[in-house]
């Protein structure tokens, strides 16, 4: 069976309200915002993805799970992904109580979207999240996935306790 | 004069609509949304925030800077909207929006901070692609969550345009 993928909503947003007092008269005041939303239609290449992982992990105290973006995970739908192109990536650490943080490596990520050196590491804090990415229609935007080499991202939890983490990627 | 900072907005979402195809019925869908979102009341500690910097910069291409510190020791640092030099000792969000989707290579983010803070490793960096927005952290009201500023050694954040055109811009520390 053929499918078909829409990604609907793609936001990031922040908005502010900063004042400072006068000594006469009203504040001084900043409100505003920043907002991103773009979306992504079915396919491969400009402003568009065709595939989505989204999974809740729950990563053991002290130990590790790890995504393979080109083999070895199933879509919503029951098909084998493999990725070629990372469009979007989100993560959101759901045990705010944890006392040690999650690390986010594997030799995508790290190789990647960090780039520079496999040793490279994204810190994680309890209750924290990452959106990262984004789609144009001018531009065919993503991080390359290459099976074996590049295509794990391997969440390390150092509290004692086991921690639950929120993962989506969206590519191609 | 005092200030006082409320975040009445810190989210991000992601929403697919995701389906396989039935030639005998109607298509098996998978339909969601995942959504992070939050907010800071001013002050300092769990749920709370009191600095912001906020700025829209013109990079220029082929290597082109900008580089600031978040705390006054630092090198560069920044004022707020007001004027006031800002001292941050935790960064409880960043917000980084590339609005330049033609700039034809990508935007770096690195600097003690970032490469020694928020990354760890051989000087890491946050690759975004032209266009793209990174927003990361995040405020828990059981947790006092952030990364810690250190003057000097860990306060600079250094956004780098790989891209072949000057890039535009968004910038949004959120701290105490």
């Amino acid at each position: 069976m053929s499918t078909t993928l829409t990604i609907n909503s793609f936001k990031a947003g922040v908005s502010w309200d900063y004042r400072q007092t006068t000594a006469i008269g009203s504040d001084t005041s900043n409100v505003s915002a920043f907002n991103n939303s773009c979306s992504f239609s079915n396919g491969s290449g400009n402003g568009k993805a065709a595939q989505v992982y989204p999974v809740t992990l729950t990563v053991t105290g002290s130990g590790s799970s790890s995504i393979d973006l080109s083999s070895a995970t199933k879509d919503p739908l029951g098909n084998a992904l493999a990725f070629t192109k990372i469009k979007g990536i989100y993560f959101s650490h759901n045990t705010p109580a944890a006392t040690g943080v999650t690390t986010i490596t594997g030799n995508f990520f790290s190789d990647i979207v960090m780039g520079v050196a496999s040793t490279s590491v994204y810190t994680l804090n309890p209750g924290h999240f990452a959106l990262l990415g984004g789609s144009g229609t001018s531009s065919d935007l993503g991080w390359a996935v290459t099976a074996t080499t590049h295509d794990t991202i391997t969440f390390s939890n150092a509290d004692a306790a086991s921690v639950s983490i929120d993962v989506c990627v969206i590519g191609e | 004069m005092s200030t006082t900072l409320t975040v009445s907005n810190f989210k991000a979402s992601v929403g697919w609509d995701f389906e396989s195809v039935n030639s005998f019925a109607a298509n098996t869908t998978n339909n969601n949304t995942l959504i992070y979102s939050t907010t800071t009341s001013n002050g300092t500690g769990n749920g709370k925030a009191q600095f912001l910097y906020s700025t829209q910069q013109t990079i220029a291409g082929s290597a082109g800077t900008y580089s600031f510190a978040l705390t006054s020791g630092g090198s560069g640092p920044v004022t707020d909207f007001f004027g006031n030099t800002i001292t941050m000792s935790k960064v409880k969000g960043i917000y980084v929006q590339h609005l330049t989707p033609t700039a034809g290579g990508t935007l770096t983010l690195g600097g003690n901070f970032i490469a020694g803070v928020v990354l760890t490793g051989t000087t890491p960096l946050l690759i975004m692609q032209p266009g793209q927005v990174l927003l990361l952290g995040g405020s828990d009201s059981a947790t006092d969550n952030g990364w810690a500023v250190t003057t000097s050694t860990h306060d600079v954040v250094t956004v780098t345009n790989n891209g072949s055109i000057s890039a535009v811009v968004n910038i949004f520390i959120l701290g105490e």
